[in-house]
């Protein structure tokens, strides 16, 4: 059975109608074709689907559908206007952290819970909010390098 | 200068904004979702499908057999059996063997459809290892398969015998065995499928290998070859393994034939687990000789490679195991004989070093041990014996370039290998190896060439078309630096397709680190040839000679003369529109002058080789097995650099991947069955498992590799495997020959000992 369902994505308004066993990931992949967030293992362990709930990045793979209704989310897609991109989208495309690009929409939206939320922000902190998000193409050294420079692009901007 | 620079891949833009689409994301209007049905047993005979419940589920559009589809067999390419069907009629022989395939209107009510599909199997007794398999009363996977071998290789070059049986050698013998790995690749496998209604088919397939796909894909539908159009969207990664002709493809074309409607599929990230394709595992039996002055004197090898349930491209993989890495060193006398032998399992495929970490595994263990005995530094036997340019090996390659010896020494020196050494500290040891690898090579088909158009359009943009695949290792950017090199335009003033075999020309596609040396070959030879046509357009314009032209930073120009200079846009309209011009539409075409990869004979199969060296360092916890990767340092060969930005990336991925499959990596086989099928049970490396890795080049210019580069995306894990068991003996004086080295299996290596003492 299928139920009607509103759910808020990057400041839109989208009335859906889904199954109460469709994740989020699928209906924003099937339905909404934002297909930025990718699934490359459907059952957590990789990061590639994170997508930002509330402003703190989440497995979209893990989450139903139904149960979204009244929050934010924020998918890559949504993260800086068309054709624009935020300091951290720079920093992966300058330091060369993006190869194939699979992993990327989630490591990106992953890191950016990182820099605007994270009390701290060290390699260890870093590395422990990446953790779950598996790259294969790049060896992760020039995503952490990304990540700490657009880390010191910001706090250089907020002086 | 485009060449040489660290720049991003070209995509990169949309690839961090998420706007990149791969075959996973493609939608097609009406489009349905394929899904299929995998024996849940080892071996058996199917006895009967009957479909009938599963085709009256509401949205449910087609249910397909092997018994719809051409019952033809096929196999990797026309050298290899053919023992595989689409969907398997006869008997599954894995856990995961396809056996229908059904096509609805979404993902889950086609899941539903195969929870109602009703097939009778009759079990019958499976094989699982090497010695099950080759025991004499055997069950048999393939009827025309007599002692489940799939197929063998023996040759012999000098005279080994006598080699072992000379005075005063050092000899030291060995058995290796390495395990199953999947190469996790981030994008599953898929693809779209789509007929037109004049009977041809479009296959959208995240593949390295279109052309090659074209071929299986004919053969297995029955269809002329000029009825398939393959089509690569971009790859979410592939580290080799994405050449396969999977039943996926087949039996996603037939529904969408008998349906109407395009049809998608994708593996679940178990799937790929299950009918994935993974490394080969091997036991590799090996025996050296080397004088007392530490000179290499021969070399025995016996292989069994346990090729799963069909060949698919094993043969090839046994081909190049058993004699590549021989290259490495100077050696004159060798002798292999291998097997594949088919066992209830996946089928394997390519990965990263294609059998060279296994091989290497071995071959530098032995290194150490004579290292040892003749109480010789390491390091120092490997550079006594290091093939140098000039070379011919043993079996006839032409090392036209070879960075080895000075390989090792960066990476001595980096390391800190001699001082090191000198101050020992407990549990803590340094290990080194090296590899060989291909740089394209004439394999299979016979055919190595590479064909590249290029074309100027009339705003001066510039485009590539080439058949040579991007997967995400880079192929376009490195094209797009090379013809921005030659036509002195900007980067973003060039693209590149990706490969669709209606528009770019027959390809092999990125296999054996090819893609630099034949394709960017091939690119710049079309460049090279718009350059020209360019400079006669502008001679025309002008009325000079070509001889007084110039081109740089974009402007065609008369030497000498600033008056007269055109943008090579404002040359391109010219041409176009001039009586008589016409486009600037050039061809490049490659051939290298190799033969054909024989290991029985003398050949020298590819244009270039390509080196690295490394050392580990490591530090053990002889309490709880722990290794700590304290550094790698990685010395590569890869001619000249043309983008060290993603030079870098790829041997740190391939340095990871490496670690990854010495240490934690396994897809674990009980008694046949896999016991974890995914990312985290199987043991695939995070961030946190990425250790200090230096990685340096050294500086030979290759004199056939466009800008003199050869190939680099396979340097960096074959070594790892060596380095680290050779860093680990170092530390706690256990060398482990298989694969991987758990923490379980050092503590149980050290308890061993203390008994023992
Ligand atoms: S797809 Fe959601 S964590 Fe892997
Ligand atoms: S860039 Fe390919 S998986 Fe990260």
């Amino acid at each position: 059975m299928k139920q009607p369902i509103v759910l808020n994505v990057n400041g839109e308004t989208h009335e859906l109608l889904v199954r109460s066993t469709e994740t989020l990931a699928s209906v924003l992949r099937g339905q909404l074709l934002l297909t930025g967030t990718k699934e490359a293992c459907g059952v957590g362990e990789c990061g590639a689907c994170s997508v930002l709930i509330d402003g703190r990045a989440v497995n979209s793979c893990l989450l139903l559908a139904v149960d979204m209704e009244g929050h934010e989310i924020v998918t890559i897609e949504g993260l800086a206007p068309e054709g624009e991109l935020t300091p951290l989208q720079e920093a992966f495309v300058e330091h060369g952290a993006v190869h194939c690009g699979f992993c990327t929409p989630g490591m990106i939206v992953t890191a950016t819970d990182y820099l605007r939320n994270s009390p701290r922000h060290d390699r260890g902190a870093l590395k422990r909010a990446i953790e779950g998000n598996v790259c294969r193409c790049t060896g992760y050294v020039k995503i952490v390098e990304a990540i700490e420079d657009a880390q010191a692009r910001l706090e250089v901007d907020r002086v | 200068m485009a060449v040489g620079k660290p720049v991003p891949v070209v995509d990169a833009r949309a690839k961090v904004s998420g706007r990149t689409q791969y075959t996973v994301d493609l939608h097609r209007p009406g489009m349905l979702y394929g899904k299929i049905l995998r024996s849940p047993h080892h071996h058996a005979r199917v006895v009967s499908i009957d479909t009938s419940a599963a085709l009256h589920i509401p949205g449910v559009k087609a249910v397909v057999t092997g018994f719809d589809l051409p019952r033809v067999r096929y196999g990797f390419g026309w050298r290899h059996r053919q023992d595989m069907y689409a969907l398997s009629w006869d008997k599954a022989r894995f856990k995961g063997d396809e056996i229908a395939a059904v096509a609805a209107v979404d993902e889950s009510t086609a899941a539903e459809a195969l929870q109602a599909i009703v097939v009778e199997y009759e079990p019958l007794p499976p094989v699982f290892d090497f010695d099950a398999a080759l025991a004499g009363d055997a069950p048999l996977l393939h009827d025309d398969a007599p002692g489940n071998i799939a197929g063998t290789l023996a040759f012999s070059k000098g005279d080994v015998d006598a080699a072992f049986a000379e005075p005063d050698v050092v000899v030291v013998e060995g058995t290796y065995e390495t395990q199953r790995v999947h190469q996790c690749y981030m994008e599953p496998m898929g693809c779209l499928a789509e007929w037109s209604p004049d009977g041809r088919l479009t296959m959208y397939i995240g593949s390295m290998n279109t052309s090659g796909i074209r071929w299986m894909l004919a053969n297995s539908l029955e269809l002329p070859i000029s009825r398939v159009r393959v089509v690569q969207p971009n790859v979410g990664g592939s580290f080799g393994s994405k050449v396969t002709n999977a039943g996926l493809y087949p039996a996603t074309a037939w529904l969408a034939k008998v349906t109407g409607r395009p049809v998608r599929t994708v593996y679940t990230r178990e799937e790929e687990y299950f009918a994935g394709r993974p490394r080969v595992n091997n036991r590799i039996w090996l025996k050296t000789a080397a004088r007392r002055d530490g000179s290499l004197l021969a070399r025995e090898v016996k292989l069994l490679n346990d090729v799963g349930a069909y060949v698919e491209m094993a043969a090839a993989m046994l081909e190049v195991m058993s004699h590549r890495s021989d290259s490495l060193y100077r050696i004159p006398n060798i002798r292999f004989d291998g097997r594949m032998v088919y066992t209830n399992k996946s089928p394997i495929g390519a990965y990263r070093g294609f059998g060279n970490p296994q091989m290497t595994f071995a071959y530098e263990e032995q290194l150490d041990r004579i290292a040892r005995e003749l109480d010789m530094d390491p390091l120092e036997l490997r550079l006594k014996n290091a093939s140098r340019q000039g070379d011919v090996s043993v079996h006839g390659w032409e090392l036209k370039s070879c960075g080895y010896p000075q390989a090792l020494e960066i990476v001595r020196e980096r390391s800190g290998w001699v001082q090191k050494r000198a101050e020992r500290r407990p549990f803590r040891g340094l290990g080194v190896a090296g590899t060989i690898h291909e740089g394209d090579d004439r394999h299979s088909t016979g055919f190595a060439g590479s064909e590249a158009t290029l074309e100027i359009f009339e705003d001066g943009r510039v485009s590539i078309t080439s058949g040579e695949g991007e997967f995400g290792q880079g192929a376009h950017t490195t094209f797009a630096q090379i013809a921005a090199e030659v036509l002195t335009v900007p980067l973003e003033d060039v693209s590149v397709r990706f490969p669709d075999t209606d528009i770019s020309a027959y390809a092999l596609g990125p296999w054996g680190s090819r893609i630099t040396i034949s394709g960017g070959n091939a690119v710049r030879y079309a460049a090279e040839a718009a350059r020209n046509q360019l400079l006669e357009e502008a001679a025309v314009m002008w009325d000079v000679r070509t001889e007084n032209l110039g081109i740089a930073e974009g402007r065609v120009f008369v030497e000498g003369d600033p008056e007269r200079s055109s943008t090579v846009a404002e040359v391109a309209k010219a041409a176009l529109y001039r009586l008589n011009g016409g486009v600037i539409r050039t061809v490049g075409k490659e051939e290298p002058s190799t033969s054909m990869m024989n290991p029985e004979i003398q050949s020298n199969p590819c244009s270039a080789y390509s080196f690295a060296a490394q050392v580990a360092e490591v530090t053990v916890d002889p309490d709880t097995g722990r290794v700590t990767i304290e550094g790698i340092w990685t010395a590569n060969d890869c001619g000249r650099v043309l983008n060290p930005l993603m030079a870098d990336a790829q041997v740190e991925a391939s340095v990871l991947q490496g670690i990854g499959f010495t240490l934690s990596e396994h897809m674990e086989y009980r008694r046949g069955h896999l016991r974890e099928a995914g990312f985290l049970g199987t043991g695939t490396p995070n961030v946190y498992d990425m250790p200090p890795v230096e990685v340096r080049y050294t500086d030979t210019h290759d004199p056939y590799g466009p800008y003199g580069a050869k190939g680099v995306a396979e340097l960096g894990q074959p070594p790892i495997p060596a380095a680290l068991a050779g860093a680990i003996e170092d530390a706690i004086g256990v060398r482990f020959t298989r694969l991987p080295i758990t923490p379980e299996d050092i503590v149980r290596a050290l308890q061993k000992k203390e008994d023992q003492a």
